[in-house]
């Protein structure tokens, strides 16, 4: 098959399966699922990954033709998309063929849904400072204790994959290792977190002396903070990607905002909309050309930063130019009425500069990774200096 | 951790169920994805150039006066061609050129910007030679074309408005008078190609500088490496190269992305030399760099710096993609978009380095300024960023 006929088949199997589904409401992460089996079943789900996973093993540059392909309709699979973009990915590039064998296909047909367990109370920006604790037990497994926190998806997660301490002796990052947890497991327990949207998307969890069977640990232990950033970056890259369809108030959105309010037409107004669309373009082309040089292992991973740190400030751009044009239309509103959803989104707006890793620190990671700045002193780390050269556009 | 891929697509999540509430249309076919990324020759490309200018220039010459002559410049585009054939790159194939895009060009007109080298390359492959080739059945444009390809012929485009007209009389060759009051790259070209209406038909022409009815006078510049110059033609004998049609708005597409491209690399160029002094000087015991203050602002360097790369890749492709697999996108926009971000990110981001550097930034003997006039004078080039955002205005937001 080549990408071509992938794009047309998969054309043809959305046209089908959205006409036969479509919803009105928000999706749920059951109608995700019901989505991706589907997707699986007619053998597109996962274009580029290897056939005996479960994929469709076209070459990496279909990846490109499913994201285009599927930026045109409303695909149910939000809640599924960490799973299949970051956590799979990384049972592809660092698991065992047992990991493998039991989870990526499983993850593509949309039954393994995962979560990342990573942030705790003591440990948000400065995450590989981590204090879960994992320790080898006499049948090969683990015995895992600690606090989780703004761990999104985890009530409905089957997987998580949990970055902790396996080696308290060795030095903060590398005595850190990623272990694979089934979430329903005896003693883990998640509690929603009320946002300040009102919503309940994100979870402390709490792992009390959970036991873990042999075969938990992905990749090497002390592997777990190169996993990590290996993740992470794909994650930051999948947000600029998934700007184009996925911004709060999309352009298109700000513009019916500004024609509603009958001010389409005033040059200051004009010229704010102009500008907020060069930015989302930039932003979005930012996105597209980094999963582009992901796709074929090029260019340097960490400028994902970069697409986040604009992302979100597009995101807040459309939010705020909204609440411009309407007014306090945008601020008091009737149940159910249009208007009501501009405030919806100036609410997610701070939770997307703070989310995977706040702008703050994507900018230390721009400069001392991407420009190869020093970093700080740290009392914990004294004089080490950050050596990577710059690997920006050379690709 | 709270994840932001889950906030985007949570938002998307909101957005989608909108979108099927309001209807479930086809959506439109999906075009190819625009190519971002460059390929092994284009990379080769760039490196080459890179090497050429390091070896062949040194941007310290800007700041002696009197700036380099238009002879000067001539002999750097010469020399320039005859190691690396730049001059007939994107010359079609037909007239003796390399046939290369504007994805080509851009890598081209951004090693160039990187390291000021003065050259003609936006009058002549930025503009004329789209022009040129717009009608390559027309004798003495693929003269014109060749004589490119061949000799490096340098030229400058008059593409704004003027008030040259035919001289009347006269019934064998045109001739046109009139004053062009600034012309971009005119002291080292040898033509001048300008559009003069012909029987109230828009027409292009060319003229030879160093011909006689010419008087061409260099202007002080902003821009130490650019030259400008206002051109009075008094009779001055035209060659008519027949009507300019739509070509002269196509040219302006690829010249707006010559210039994004050179801004990119002299952005790219002021971010390293930043960089390169935040991590030497130190104060209060510590090299700056390792501040958050100046980190942060060499990051968002980067950042704007990598979106207009993007910018600059994305309008490349669309000029250079078929109609169809460029699909909704309208290369005339992406161009635009592509000029607009990069002057914006120019202007900041060159400022910037002179306040990393401090002082001594502000000195004549620093280079730095050099980057930050080019910045300031290349974002009125080809029109403003006022006039830029006017025009998509009038193609996003139709009234």
């Amino acid at each position: 098959m080549t990408a071509d006929e992938y794009g047309a088949d998969l054309s043809a199997f959305l046209n089908e399966y959205l006409a036969r589904n479509a919803t009105t409401s928000a999706p749920t992460v059951d109608q995700g699922r019901a989505f991706q089996r589907g997707l699986f079943e007619a053998g597109l789900a996962g274009p580029s990954w290897p056939a005996q996973y479960g994929g469709a093993g076209l070459p990496s540059e279909t990846q490109r033709v499913f994201d285009t392909v599927t930026a045109a309709y409303p695909v149910p699979v939000a809640d599924l998309t960490l799973s299949l973009r970051v956590c799979g990915p990384a049972v592809m590039e660092f698991g065992d063929e047992e990991q493998k064998a039991r989870h990526l296909a499983a993850t593509l047909r949309g039954d393994h849904v995962w979560c990342q367990l990573w942030s705790e109370p003591e440990a948000g920006s400065d995450l590989a400072g981590v204090r879960t604790s994992a320790a080898p037990t006499p049948d090969g497994g683990w015995l895992v204790r600690g606090q989780k926190v703004w761990t999104s998806g985890a009530h409905y997660a089957d997987f998580g994959l949990l970055l902790c301490r396996t080696d308290p002796s060795a030095a903060k990052h590398s005595g850190l290792s990623m272990l694979i947890v089934d979430m329903r497991l005896p003693g883990v327990t998640v509690r929603p977190l009320r946002q300040m949207t009102g919503e309940e998307h994100f979870n402390e969890v709490f792992l009390d002396d959970v036991r873990l069977p042999a075969g938990s640990l992905l990749g090497r232990a002390g592997q777990g903070w190169q996993i990590t950033t290996w993740m992470m970056s794909r994650e930051r890259v999948s947000v600029g990607l998934g700007m184009r369809t996925a911004n709060t108030l999309s352009w298109a959105d700000v513009r019916e905002v500004a024609e509603r309010s009958g001010r389409a037409s005033e040059p200051a107004v004009r010229h704010r909309l102009v500008e907020l669309h060069i930015r989302q373009r930039a932003a979005e082309l930012l996105g597209a050309r980094l999963s582009q040089e992901m796709e074929r292992g090029v260019g340097n991973p960490l400028l994902g930063s970069a697409a986040k740190v604009v992302e979100a400030a597009v995101i807040r751009e459309s939010a705020e130019l909204a609440v411009e044009l309407l007014g306090n239309r945008a601020t008091a509103w009737s149940t159910g009425e249009r208007d009501g959803t501009v405030a919806g989104a100036v609410l997610m707006c701070p939770g997307f500069a703070i989310g995977g890793g706040t702008d703050d620190i994507q900018l230390n990671t721009l400069g001392e990774h991407v420009l190869g700045l020093p970093r700080e002193p740290r009392p914990d780390d004294p004089g080490r200096r950050s050596t990577t050269g710059r690997g920006a556009g050379q690709s | 951790m709270l994840n932001s891929l889950y906030l985007i697509l949570l938002a998307r999540k909101q957005s989608a169920g909108k979108v099927a509430a309001v209807d479930l249309v086809m959506p439109p076919p999906p075009a190819a994805a625009p190519q971002l990324l460059l390929s092994p020759e284009q990379r080769e490309l760039g490196h080459a150039l890179g090497r050429f200018t390091v070896e062949h220039w040194q941007v310290r010459g800007l700041l002696a006066d009197p700036r380099p002559s238009g002879e000067r410049i001539r002999a750097l585009w010469r020399e320039l061609d005859g190691h690396l054939g730049i001059a007939g790159m994107t010359v079609p194939t037909d007239q003796g050129g390399a046939g290369a895009g504007v994805a080509e060009l851009a890598v081209v007109a951004e090693q160039l910007g990187r390291a000021l080298y003065p050259s003609p390359l936006l009058g002549t492959l930025g503009l004329a030679v789209p022009l040129l080739a717009a009608d390559q059945r027309h004798p003495d444009r693929c003269a014109l074309l060749a004589r490119i390809a061949a000799e490096g012929l340098a030229v400058a485009v008059a593409h704004s408005d003027n008030d040259v007209r035919l001289a009347p009389g006269g019934h064998g060759e045109p001739a046109l008078t009139g004053t062009l009051h600034l012309v971009a790259d005119a002291c080292e070209a040898e033509q001048l190609l300008l559009v003069a209406e012909d029987e109230g038909r828009p027409t292009l022409f060319a003229v030879g500088l160093d011909g006689p009815g010419v008087r061409s006078r260099r202007l002080e510049a902003l821009d130490r490496a650019r030259s400008y110059a206002e051109v009075r033609l008094e009779r001055a004998p035209a060659i008519s190269l027949g009507a300019v049609g739509q070509a002269i708005d196509q040219a302006l597409d690829v010249a707006r992305v010559v210039v994004a491209a050179d801004l990119l690399g002299v952005s790219g160029k002021a971010l390293d030399l930043a960089v390169e002094h935040a991590g030497q000087r130190v104060q209060f015991g510590r090299v700056i760099g390792s501040y958050q203050a100046v980190k942060h602002r060499c990051a968002r360097m980067l950042i704007l710096i990598e979106q207009t790369r993007s910018l600059v890749r994305n309008a490349a492709w669309c000029l250079d993609a078929s109609q169809e697999d460029r699909g909704g996108q309208d290369p005339h926009a992406a161009s635009l978009e592509a000029l607009w971000f990069a002057a914006d990110t120019a202007v900041q981001v060159t400022a910037d380095l002179i306040r990393v550097l401090g002082g001594v930034g502000f000195t004549w003997e620093h280079e730095a300024h050099l980057y930050y006039r080019r910045a300031r004078a290349s974002s009125a080039l080809l029109g403003t960023q006022i006039s830029r955002r006017d025009a998509l205005a009038a193609s996003l937001l139709p009234l």
